[in-house]
């Protein structure tokens, strides 16, 4: 069910996904039952990974979500043997819950709290695409009275912004929309810059929606500051350079199709065509030179501390 | 810019297979209203300027460039003001592309300019009909293709209506543009339009369609989310049809519905709907300011400042909607905000403040001047320390310093607000008094006026510098010292509608107000309804105890009584009172004894209510009601217990609740016998029954002796005889 709505789009962001993943799962361990002659330990391990990869069948895992299936496999390794199957099934879903609220909503609280206090009167704040954590520290700053202008901006071919900024102007914000082709008229008049982030990589590459390296860096030789805002649980050990070595497909016609523009659809018989490759990226890397700060749960970092965090969190998880 | 346009408007009326006529508008340079004034009274509607343009040149551009090729401005309030202004713009010499003033004093409304216009016999196709105050950029290709095809195959289809999809709040019943919410009934096939009412009833929360409406179409869709865009493409036959029906006035009251209601014609009329393009008419204040907001944020391009250019100055859109015509000097320490328009040459000093405004040419703006959502015209000049928000300030007014404007305010021309004086809020001031013939008529009061006035604008035009300063301490008292204006004293009617139409945006507590009142009237409408809640959503009431049972037999009875009346006074028919106290009866759960009891109750309570001076009087009172409801009460009092139950219900009422009865009751109850409303055998059982009870209950059976006795005795001679 969860991985269908991801196929289709209707859940998408990394904590929406996260969270309805976590939430599939509490309900596949309420409905478990061990089956006679096995250990829940192995069988329900077994279990998760073959509901897993049903829903990297549907859509590529995220970082955030890689990360969320680990900690609940160590958690179920870690059961003791001694517990009865009732009791230990509870205990994993009181774990899952606490994860969620620990990691995902009470992470973006302190993101909020922090991130706020980068906000001053008079700021002109750009925003790409549409992360939720920008959005509550959008929504935060206007209910502390704060004065500032939002400019969001939009790419092809998902047009999330479009959600965010319905939402942001719903709230009464003052709004300007435009997509990323502008984004160098734009980033004039531009004070800070917040990103959201799928993933921070342990070099402090900043991984995220296909188009935020290309606001990071038009904001980076405008001299504007790049926040990036990411909670610690979508940190990840991971070294990359590029965006091309480990990334997301989506689907081809995507791009070459736009709706309700009949006289642009040239692409129409592109499938036929051999010598026509049509790239559809979801992700892309943003290097840490371009990105001033990062808001996280622990605190406002610079990037190259980001390693830091990642071994403090891994420590964590340990602990738990 | 209308190059491509024009041509491929061109290119439709080429592939029609008629003779090629010229695409001719008829744009109507009067609105017929009074919602502009004072303005108006001194300058025509279609000249004041919108974002520093004259109004009609935004229509002129559109009509251009969507390939008419001739119109005909028919001017009437001020018209000499329009022709001069014609005549000095380019208008009249553009190729390919005439204005032919058509000119007449006396018509008072769209319908009598038609008939003129008709009598001009200037027609000679299909035409667009638009009032001088619409600004759009729509392209008409497509909706004069659909009017075409729709001519050929029938040929009753004589107008089709533009419309566009806007939302309206919910709360106040009206859209963007201060208009009031329109209800369409539209054929979603055919585009026809079945339904128009834009001036629906809300006080009733109920709509009333003609039920063949439904009856002969087999799909209808209601709509109130469309806007009327007052551009109109009309056959010839408009034309005459305005002549024919010459009590035609109002383009929509009259026309549009006379033909939706009037069916022996059996002409047509079609909607088109636009989805991406711009199309608005300025109808009232609030219209205005939405307009020029649009215009500002470039929902109208290309009719856009810096594109359309009027006159010989240039003006420049900068970063976040600011534009700026030449030759503007501003201190450096004043702050022009986004989206705002500053006009030609005009100076702006020190810490001044201008947000969301317009301010026209050659304006003088002081210092530590605040500004917000303002639409200041040509040649005003402000001193230092004002506030001006959300007005309108017409061209040459003069405000002193420290001087300030509410929300809402209108100053009109040549007005001088005085030294630290606060203009109230939606206050009109005008250097003209407000003429005083008020007629009930708002469109005829305006024809009325506009040749009053005329003859003493002509006077103040040329003595208005020397009365000045002659009169300069008369008006002086409304508009502080040194202030030169009169305050126009409100109209009643006026008065709720003034924060609808005003510039200023709508506050919060009015639209709480308005929800307020929604609620109340939504009340009101279960309260004095014929489905109360209380019968229905306490079933517990019941068996909980008998009071409540008490409660919903007195709610009952006060629900019969109040029909009644209101039958008495609106001169309902019987049936249809029967028919409404039946619906009652359902709704209560009660049986016909309980509707004849209270229906009783109700007659006679009305009969005493009546002035009466002696009993005999009060006697044929009753008789009169009993006589004129006799049906009604009848149709309920088929069975003894019934009757039995009205005269239970008068011996009550005749001890309690009105005791002027008690001396008549043996007159009353004969008389109802002798009417057949009540039989014999009810009055002897009632007697029966009355054997038993206290000795103070039979008072009334004692006083009806003698016409029991009578009645029993009454038999046995009819067997004699």
């Amino acid at each position: 069910m969860v991985g269908l709505q991801y196929l289709s789009g209707d859940i998408s962001g990394g904590n929406a996904r996260c969270i309805a993943m976590l939430q599939a799962f509490q309900d596949a361990i309420r409905d478990y039952t061990v089956p006679s002659e096995k250990t829940l330990v192995r069988d329900l391990t077994a279990k998760i990974s073959s509901y897993v990869s049903f829903l990297i069948e549907c859509r590529p895992l995220s970082i955030s979500m890689g990360n969320a299936i680990r900690f609940l496999k160590s958690q179920i390794a870690k059961l003791p043997l001694t517990l009865s199957e009732s009791e230990s099934k509870s205990s994993l879903q009181s774990d899952i819950e606490n994860f969620i609220y620990e990691k995902i909503i009470l992470a973006d609280k302190a993101i909020v709290e922090h991130a706020v206090t980068k906000i001053r009167d008079g700021d002109v704040l750009l925003t790409y695409g549409s992360s939720s954590a920008v959005e509550m520290i959008l929504l935060h700053a206007y209910e502390l009275g704060k004065q500032f202008r939002v400019v969001v901006v939009d790419s092809r071919p998902r047009l999330r912004g479009k959600l965010l900024l319905r939402r942001l102007v719903e709230k009464g914000l003052s709004c300007t929309y435009t997509h990323i082709n502008a984004v160098s008229y734009i980033m004039q008049e531009v004070t800070r810059v917040f990103l959201g982030a799928s993933s921070v990589l342990s070099n402090g590459t900043v991984y995220s929606g296909v188009g935020t390296a290309c606001v990071a860096m038009v904001a980076h030789s405008f001299h504007v500051p790049v926040i990036v805002c990411c909670e610690a649980f979508k940190f990840h050990e991971r070294v990359q350079l590029d965006s091309i070595c480990s990334n997301e497909l989506g689907d081809p016609d995507a791009i070459s199709k736009v709706s309700g523009r009949e006289d642009v659809n040239d692409l129409d018989a592109w499938a036929n065509t051999e010598n026509l490759q049509l790239l559809n990226l979801i992700y892309d890397a943003t290097p840490s030179d371009y990105v001033s700060m990062i808001v996280t749960d622990y605190g406002m970092i610079p990037p190259t501390s980001v390693p830091v965090v990642v071994r403090k969190y891994s420590r964590e998880q340990v602990w738990i | 810019m209308g190059a491509p346009k024009k041509s491929s408007a061109r290119v439709s009326e080429d592939h029609d297979e008629l003779v090629r006529v010229p695409l001719q508008a008829i744009l109507i340079a009067d609105s017929f209203t009074t919602k502009f004034r004072p303005i108006t009274l001194e300058r025509p509607k279609v000249l004041l300027p919108l974002v520093n343009a004259p109004m009609i040149n935004y229509t002129l551009t559109w009509l251009e460039s969507a390939g008419v090729e001739e119109v005909f401005v028919f001017c009437c309030a001020h018209s000499k003001q329009v022709i001069n202004y014609l005549e000095k713009s380019e208008w009249f010499n553009q190729p390919n592309f005439t204005v032919t003033t058509i000119e007449s004093q006396n018509s008072v409304s769209a319908g009598d300019a038609l008939r003129v216009i008709y009598e001009r016999n200037v027609i000679h196709g299909d035409f667009v009909l638009v009032s001088g105050d619409t600004v759009s950029n729509m392209s008409l290709t497509q909706a004069l293709l659909e009017h075409k095809e729709r001519k050929k195959k029938d040929s009753n289809a004589v107008m089709t209506m533009v419309i566009k999809r806007s939302k309206t709040n919910p709360a106040i019943h009206q859209s963007r543009l201060g208009t009031d919410e329109i209800f369409m009934a539209i054929d979603p096939d055919t585009k026809q339009l079945l339904y128009y009412e834009d001036k629906a009833d809300y006080s009733k929360g109920t709509l009333h369609l003609e039920n063949s409406l439904l009856a002969d179409n087999p799909s209808l869709s209601l709509h109130h989310d469309k806007q009327d865009c007052y551009i109109d493409i009309c056959s010839p036959e408009v034309l005459s049809l305005f002549t024919d029906n010459f009590d035609y006035q109002h383009l929509r009251r009259h026309f549009v519905k006379g033909l939706l209601v009037d069916d022996i014609m059996g002409y047509k009329i079609f909607v088109h709907e636009i989805c991406s393009d711009y199309a608005a008419r300025i109808d009232n204040f609030r219209s205005y300011d939405t307009v020029s907001k649009d215009i500002i944020h470039r929902w109208t391009y290309p009719l856009v400042p810096d594109v359309m250019n009027f006159g010989n100055t240039t003006t420049k859109l900068e970063r976040q909607g600011i534009y700026r015509a030449s030759e503007i000097s501003q201190s450096q320490s004043a702050v022009v905000g986004p989206f705002s328009v500053i006009g030609f040459g005009t100076k702006i000093g020190n810490n001044t403040k201008i947000l969301n405004s317009v301010v026209g040419e050659g304006c003088k703006i002081g210092s530590n001047v605040h500004i917000e959502g303002c639409y200041i015209w040509d040649n005003v000049t402000i001193e230092d320390g004002c506030k001006l928000r959300y007005g309108i300030v017409c061209d040459g007014v003069t405000m002193k310093s420290g001087s300030a404007l509410e929300p809402g305010v209108v100053l009109s021309f040549k007005v001088v607000v005085g030294k630290e004086f606060v203009v109230p809020t939606y206050s009109q001031v005008s250097l003209l008094q407000q003429p005083i013939e008020e007629d009930s008529d708002e469109e005829l009061e305006y024809a009325d006026s506009t040749s009053a006035i005329t003859s003493t604008l002509d006077k103040s035009d040329g003595e208005s510098d020397s009365e000045l300063s002659d009169t300069h301490f008369n008006p002086a008292s409304e508009l502080g010292f040194g202030g030169v204006g009169y305050i126009w004293p409100k109209c009643e009617g006026g008065h709720e509608e003034e924060w609808r139409h005003s510039v200023a945006p709508i506050t919060e507590d009015k639209i709480l107000e308005a929800v307020k009142a929604l609620e109340d009237e939504l009340e009101l409408i279960l309260d004095g309804n014929t489905l109360p809640p209380s019968g229905e959503l306490k079933p517990n009431s019941i068996d909980s105890d008998e009071d409540d049972n008490d409660d919903l037999r007195d709610d009952f009875d006060k629900e019969v009584e109040e029909t009644f009346l209101r039958a008495v006074h609106e001169n309902i028919q019987e049936n249809h009172l029967t028919l409404e106290v039946n619906s009652l009866k359902l709704s209560y759960n009660k049986i016909a004894a309980d509707c004849a009891g209270a229906l009783f109750y109700a007659m006679m309570k009305y009969a005493v209510d009546m002035p009466h001076s002696s009993a005999e009087r009060l006697t044929q009172n009753v008789q009169a009601v009993l006589a004129k409801w006799k049906k009604v009460l009848t149709s309920y009092l088929n069975d003894m217990d019934e009757q039995i139950e009205v005269i239970l219900k008068f011996e009550e009422m005749c001890l309690e609740s009105a005791k002027e009865y008690a001396p008549l009751f043996a007159q009353i109850l004969h008389y109802m016998y002798n009417e057949d409303i009540i039989e014999e055998d009810a009055i002897l059982s009632w007697e029966d029954e009355k054997k038993e009870a206290d000795e103070s209950d039979k008072v009334f059976v004692k006083q009806a002796q003698t016409f029991i006795q009578w009645l029993k005795e009454a038999p046995e001679e009819d067997e004699e005889e």
